[in-house]
């Protein structure tokens, strides 16, 4: 077991401590990945604050890891601004440390909508950040049904081929 | 503060720039804010025997009103300067923060 692991299982014990800790892991993750996503886009504090609407100095105050009076509504203006969608959870406290653990650059990166390559290409083996995998298919509509399907199954979406794969994934689902 | 000492263990002062930037007219250290009741600083520096693979926990200090106790930052350089002349004796392991 790491350092951080076994520190983190006797310290969160302490309530008051795990929500602090937790608290700051949050700011941290927010203001680090709103700076990854716009040095992804090659945007400048500048360019991002005009596409939200807010001053440049507002950028780096949100960028900035102690920063900690986050709302909803500007999270939602840089999640429009960065054409992603917001998600906001509650998670259970042994999910923080897998999370602190992988941090990093590429696993803060998100691709845009333009970007996303499930919704645009064919013979996709792979996207990354997820677990979603694509072959090549004759329509559309069906494609992406059997996608919604196979991300619910934890399963990706090339094992589904044809009607027998479909049949699988319904008994993976439902059966 | 425990969380941003794991977090620059883990990860590195160059993932999280925020996290702890050298200071103006002392390139040599860094601050980590940690924000409470009291508003603790702690004062650091890359290295500075293996600049690629470490940090040293120089002082830490409160600060009031935005105003760091006079001389902070030349006693942060001075044991920085000390540790420089004689590593071995001057540094030992991080002890985690306990409440």
């Amino acid at each position: 077991m790491s350092e951080l692991r076994s520190n983190l299982r006797i310290e969160f014990h302490d309530r008051e401590y795990r929500h602090a800790y937790a608290d700051e892991s949050l700011n941290t993750f927010i203001a680090t990945q709103i700076k990854v996503l716009r040095e992804q886009r090659e945007l400048t504090q500048k360019a991002l604050a005009g596409l939200t609407g807010m001053a440049q100095p507002r950028i780096a105050v949100l960028e900035d890891v102690n920063y900690s009076s986050w709302s909803i509504n500007t999270l939602r203006r840089l999640a429009e601004a960065f054409d992603l969608r917001l998600s906001v959870k509650f998670e259970s406290f042994s999910s923080l440390i897998p999370e602190i653990e992988s941090m990093s650059d590429s696993t803060m990166r998100r691709d845009s909508f333009e970007q996303d390559a499930w919704f645009f290409k064919k013979d996709v083996q792979q996207v990354a950040g997820s677990a979603l995998v694509a072959t090549e298919c004759e329509s559309q509509a069906p494609r992406a049904n059997a996608g919604a399907l196979a991300m619910a199954a934890g399963q990706g979406y090339g094992h589904m081929k044809g009607i027998t794969g479909m049949e699988r994934m319904y008994e993976a689902n439902f059966g | 503060m425990n969380q941003k000492i794991d977090i620059l263990e883990e990860k590195g002062k160059d993932f999280c720039p925020a996290l702890a930037g050298p200071l103006r007219g002392s390139p040599h250290l860094y601050k980590i804010k940690v924000n409470g009741n009291v508003a603790s600083r702690l004062f650091l520096c890359k290295g500075p025997i293996d600049m690629d693979a470490e940090y040293t926990l120089l002082l830490g200090e409160f600060e009031r009103d935005d105003e760091l106790p006079e001389g902070t930052l030349e006693k942060a350089e001075a044991y920085r300067q000390e540790i420089i002349a004689n590593p071995k004796e001057r540094r030992g392991s991080h002890e985690r923060a306990k409440k």
